[in-house]
């Protein structure tokens, strides 16, 4: 699991670091603080190339692809100063300035150095990356339906427990009508979709749940098919009513102790805090960490970041200290 | 200071004692320059400042003065280190005495005060009793010999909070809002709020909201 994360000259960070980092981290804070920029750090320093080429539309649903170069050059806070940085205990992401406005990114892990990517007169070109961590990620909008019937199709025939165990947590933390799930394309449709059998009537498309079910059973699925060892989802608790956030989280921290995954999140929600808190207080061991992230009133400039966990958060639900 | 994006907070030790310390503060014509709120008990102090530390209003930096507040007690001087320890804890400052107040690097100036008065034995329903006896002693006379006649009764002393109590019940207004109801007793029935007995307090709440520049 990554310990620590520290961007420096980043997006709209100077220098942060957030220490101590937990199985479970949710990223907090108010708007234009940079949550998202976290998980664009995150994806520099552990994606794909195929996540790394997409990466500047990834959360940022508006950018068009003509923003992409600029999206690059843009990524250092002060492009004049020095490149930016971005650090964790298993390596870093860096950039180097060359004459005449080069710009090299490199990654430096284990001792060993490479180039990932050149900047060019705003024109970006990847070059390359070591062994990275498997990654996966989940933006606010939603996936197409087809790409999540397809997750669900790659754990089905060939995993049966993890199938189970699926249908068992979408039956515990969305739907406790559900009875099973089911790969089909039926005479008469053009793809194949998810089918949910609610135990009255014919099953119904997943799609015709509504967007907490698609949510929720976009992220499991994406855990069980691609096995992730990092998940990154922004504004996670999107589409998902208050009353079923507990028993949300209380699923999703199984898994990600069973599958071995650290989950990096966003979240714009008290009752998401909350649920995340009295879920893990509830484990063996305490899973969650909250990275807060607030700019400065007396330099707006500034970001700085903090982390807290347990004892903070039972004394701020006691003491109702609005932790937002 | 500005007024219209600075926080001066001061931190009470439960409800009944930041009822008390807005009122003064209203009678001071400060309180609109202070924001109050109040902690749980005070076994509980130490969290809620390491919990105060990582809030938004604190890592912006947008509180800047933090009075910390609360009771002596039996015991003033463990009083003093426990409230003098839990704001090293959480904010890294070191406090030399009540009332003076010291800078924190990237956050709010802190003070704290112990009431009565240091070193002295006691709790804020200790001063307000005494400003409201002031005012009122001949209430007060009723008071002691109904507190006397119920120490006589059960053989033993009554807390002094006790005496709080029946006097707030006594200043009660009729309406069925107004009982049980500290704030409506504090205002129908009010303690002597120039009462130097309030003085060393009175100082402290004065420096937060700016009002006299803190040495």
């Amino acid at each position: 699991m990554i310990q620590f994360l520290e961007l420096k000259n980043f997006r709209a960070f100077e220098h942060i670091r957030f220490e101590d980092l937990g199985r479970a981290n949710l990223i907090i804070g108010g708007n234009n603080t940079g949550k998202t920029s976290v998980l664009e750090a995150l994806v520099l320093k552990l994606g794909s190339g195929r996540q790394l080429k997409a990466l500047p539309s990834t959360f940022r649903e508006q950018i068009q692809n003509d923003e992409f170069p600029s999206y690059w050059s843009l990524l250092a806070r002060n492009s004049d100063w020095e490149g930016f940085r971005i650090e964790t205990d298993q390596g870093r992401v860096f950039e180097e300035l060359h004459p005449h406005g080069h710009r090299q990114i490199l990654e430096e892990a284990q001792g060993k150095r490479s180039s990932l990517g050149n900047l060019q007169k705003d024109q970006f070109s990847l070059s390359g990356f070591g062994p990275r961590i498997p990654t996966s990620i989940i933006p606010t909008k939603a996936s197409p339906p087809g790409f999540i019937a397809d997750l669900f199709n790659q754990i089905a025939p060939l995993n049966p427990e993890n199938e189970d165990r699926l249908q068992q947590l979408i039956r515990e933390s969305i739907e406790p009508r559900l009875k099973r799930l089911r790969y089909a394309r039926p005479k008469g449709t053009r793809t194949h979709l998810v089918y949910v059998d609610l135990g009255s009537g014919p099953m119904l498309p997943f799609t015709q749940l509504g967007q907490a079910f698609c949510r929720v059973l976009e992220i499991y699925c994406e855990i069980f098919a691609s096995q992730p060892k990092v998940i990154l989802i922004d504004e996670i608790e999107n589409g998902l009513y208050y009353e079923g956030l507990p028993d949300f989280w209380n699923g999703l921290y199984e898994v990600l102790e069973d599958q071995d995954v650290q989950l990096f999140a966003t979240t714009h929600s008290r009752e998401c805090m909350e649920a995340a808190h009295k879920a893990a207080a509830a484990r063996k061991e305490y899973p969650l960490r909250y990275l807060r992230l607030d700019r400065r009133a007396d330099d707006p400039q500034k970001i700085v970041a903090t982390t807290f966990g347990q004892e903070e958060m039972e004394t701020a639900i006691r003491s109702e200290i609005e932790m937002r | 200071m500005n007024p219209a994006t600075d926080i001066a907070l001061v931190l009470c030790e439960g409800r009944d004692d930041q009822r008390v310390m807005e009122a003064l503060a209203e009678h001071e014509s400060i309180g609109g320059r202070l924001t109050f709120e109040h902690y749980a008990e005070s076994g509980t102090l130490a969290a809620h400042l390491r919990t105060l530390s990582k809030r938004g209003d604190f890592q912006q930096g947008r509180v800047r003065s933090l009075l910390v507040t609360r009771d002596a007690d039996d015991d003033p001087g463990n009083r003093w280190t426990s409230v003098r320890d839990a704001v090293h804890r959480a904010f890294g400052v070191e406090l030399s005495a009540p009332g003076d107040w010291s800078p924190c690097d990237s956050g709010p100036r802190i003070a704290a005060w112990v009431n009565p008065q240091p070193g002295e034995p006691g709790m804020i329903e200790t001063v307000c009793l005494a400003a409201a006896r002031s005012r009122s002693p001949q209430l007060f006379s009723c008071i002691d010999d109904f507190m006397s006649c119920v120490e006589s009764a059960q053989r033993g002393p009554l807390h002094e909070k006790a005496r709080f109590h029946i006097w707030s019940i006594v200043a009660q207004g009729p309406g069925a809002q107004d009982r049980l109801s500290l704030a409506a007793a504090l205002d129908r029935l009010p303690p002597d709020w120039s009462d130097p007995s309030f003085d060393g307090l009175r100082k402290s709440l004065r420096e937060a909201a700016g009002e006299i520049p803190a040495i």
